[in-house]
């Protein structure tokens, strides 16, 4: 049903096209609340649990502004190094769907709460890219439909729709970029790159739990591409339904190929949205754009405006934790990490659990290396994020612990998280379980180098001989009666000093 | 000088969901015509020189704002009590033509 579009070559597109990028990244906010009324904030419920007549649109009904809400968009706004506006409203867009119950969402227009900010984004290789903000608004997000009926659970072919307004209403931040131009071949990672710094930095500000997956922070991609030299932006699309922060660097090269072979072969772009699918990264055509006048906006007059007083912006301005670049600099400073070991820390996400261990008394470089290395190995693996592994900063430091004091080696410490990780509890319960410690207890290896020893009495003889080498076969009979607890290093002191 | 053309009409009846007939678009047309010159009317009296920003609120309040509190709400049996159609607790809307907005 759906034509498989022409691409062209990734390396041709960038020959014959400069791309231009636009990104609007919805994030929503974790308020207790709606941003017009007291209905809980929550992901999931059974449907309709969470609505009151406000949020229903139902008549007569009237909103009043979360101040919450408020406040998190100003400081989000401050992060972006943007202007807050002194005076702003929100605006009325007026659109027919099911998943609007007032229709009409209430969102802002030509008087967004701040506009013209920039947000500095760290490239895989750490060169740093400044990508401009345009505007951050205030909005609300609809409510959820279910359709019924057609083999696909989607709209086409469906019956009917089934609508639950438990979301409708929740506050969301709408962030615009301008123009990201110049970026060449690197436009796709420019994209992925500028999603995840906005994301850490959202994780930072405690605004949102922008969880991708959960459909709480959403991007949409407009992309268009220009002839090399033309200074005119060409006709752009928009790719909607881009979850991931993978799936944003995919949608972006996919359209830059797909929109080259158009018009290399003489088309022209049609201004639409299209849909990312996720199955094999490309994207399909939606409804043409409606021209913003079609949506009618016009003041809410339901709300008064916000006029955020110099004081209340320099108190949230004061409420402004560690930004993310901040820290990494201020980590990479105290820890003495080269650039590389900095990358490698952040973006395997590992540098949270890593400070964490060091709390918990660990060295950093100890701490570091289980994090950056085998933990993410495990992650990998099991193809979660690494602070999902369940295992503790604490329990990490204890296993670093264990093995400077010499309870456990190197090879034990793994086996002893692998045990935590498989849910056997804390480090030593699973040496306790799994009998893990080092032998370093001399009798106990005593016992086990004399019965070697007794066993073969010829390799007594070559090392009395003077043939120390022979002695391997004896660590070796220890080791193995020991199950490998045994410090082999020790064993072979006391092997040597019996046969004197 | 206002004037609203008969596409702009069926564009706007379009937009707004609402079936106008060719008849109604001849009738409707002049007479939204008339209204938006009475409008215009105050924005003369106004005049360019006055110093009279529109307003969207009649009165002059801003920052009203309530606190982050969660308030009891609906049901899903009072949500749905007023709804034409409902399924599994929620609201059942007749098949939707077009796409998602």
């Amino acid at each position: 049903m759906i034509a498989i579009a022409e691409t062209l070559d990734y390396d041709e597109v960038l020959e014959h096209f400069d791309p231009v990028l636009g990104l609007e990244v919805h994030v929503e906010l974790n308020t207790n609340t709606k941003m017009f009324c007291g209905c809980a904030n929550v992901f999931g419920g059974e449907p309709n649990t969470h609505v009151c007549p406000t949020c229903l649109g139902l008549p007569g009904a009237l909103p009043v502004m979360n101040a919450r809400g408020v406040e998190s968009a100003i400081r989000i706004g401050l992060a972006l190094n943007c202007e807050i506006a002194p005076w702003c409203r929100f605006a009325r867009k007026n659109y027919f769907y099911p998943d609007m119950p007032k229709n009409f969402q209430t969102s802002q227009y030509d008087e967004p709460i701040a506009f013209d900010g920039y947000l500095d984004v760290a490239l895989d290789d750490g060169e740093v890219v400044r990508v401009g903000i345009e505007r951050a608004h205030m909005e609300e997000d609809t409510g959820k439909s279910l359709h019924v009926g057609g083999a696909t659970g989607r709209i086409h072919g469906a019956e009917h729709s089934l609508l639950d307004y438990n979301r409708a209403g929740v506050p969301l931040i709408e962030i615009v970029t301008k123009p990201i131009e110049g970026m060449g071949h690197r436009a796709p990672e420019v994209a992925r790159a500028y999603v995840t710094a906005l994301r850490e930095l959202m994780l930072a500000l405690g605004v949102s739990d922008v969880r991708m997956d959960q459909g709480s922070m959403r991007c949409d991609a407009n992309i268009s591409l220009m002839p090399k030299g033309a200074s005119e932006f060409g006709t752009r699309t928009e790719t909607k339904n881009v979850n991931s922060l993978r799936s944003v660097e995919r949608a972006v090269r996919y359209e830059m190929t797909r929109q080259a072979a158009v018009l290399r072969d003489g088309g022209s772009i049609t201004q639409e949205t299209r849909h990312f699918q996720e199955a094999d990264g490309s994207t399909s055509a939606g409804r043409p754009k409606e021209t913003s006048e079609d949506y009618r906006y016009f003041p809410e007059p339901d709300l008064v405006p916000i006029a955020p007083s110099r004081e209340w912006v320099d108190e949230l301005r004061g409420t402004l934790p560690e930004l993310p670049w901040e820290r990494r600099k201020r980590i990479q400073d105290e820890w003495g990490l080269t650039d590389e070991e900095t990358r490698d820390l952040f973006n395997t996400g590992a540098a949270d659990l890593v400070a964490l261990t060091v709390d918990a008394g660990a060295p950093v470089a100890e701490a570091r290396s289980w994090w950056v290395q085998y933990l993410t190995q495990q992650a990998n693996t099991r193809e979660i994020e690494l602070a999902e592994l369940p295992i503790t900063p604490a329990q990490v430091a204890r296993v670093i612990a264990l093995i400077a004091e010499g309870t456990l080696t190197h090879k034990l410490a793994r086996e002893v998280v692998q045990g935590v990780l498989a849910g056997e509890g804390d480090p030593d319960e699973v040496i306790a379980d799994r009998g893990l410690q080092v032998v370093s207890d001399d009798s106990a290896l005593l016992a086990a180098v004399d019965e070697a020893l007794a066993a073969q009495p010829d390799v007594v003889e070559k090392i009395k001989g003077g043939k120390v080498q022979a002695a391997g076969a004896i660590v070796g009979a220890v080791m193995k009666a020991t199950k490998g607890q045994a410090d082999a290093k020790r064993v072979r002191e006391l092997v040597l000093e019996r046969c004197q | 000088m206002p004037n609203i053309s008969r596409d702009e009409v069926a564009h706007l009846a379009k937009l707004a969901r609402l079936g106008v007939t060719d008849d109604e678009l001849d009738t409707f047309a002049p007479q939204l015509d008339v209204i938006l010159e009475s409008v215009a009317k105050v924005s003369e009296v106004v005049g360019t020189e006055q110093d009279v920003p529109p307003t969207s609120h009649a009165v002059e309040l801003t920052n009203v704002f309530r606190e982050d509190e969660v308030r009891q709400g609906l049901t899903q049996e009072q949500a749905l009590s007023g709804a034409p159609a409902a399924e599994d607790g929620r609201f059942r809307v007749p098949r939707i033509l077009g796409e998602e907005q």
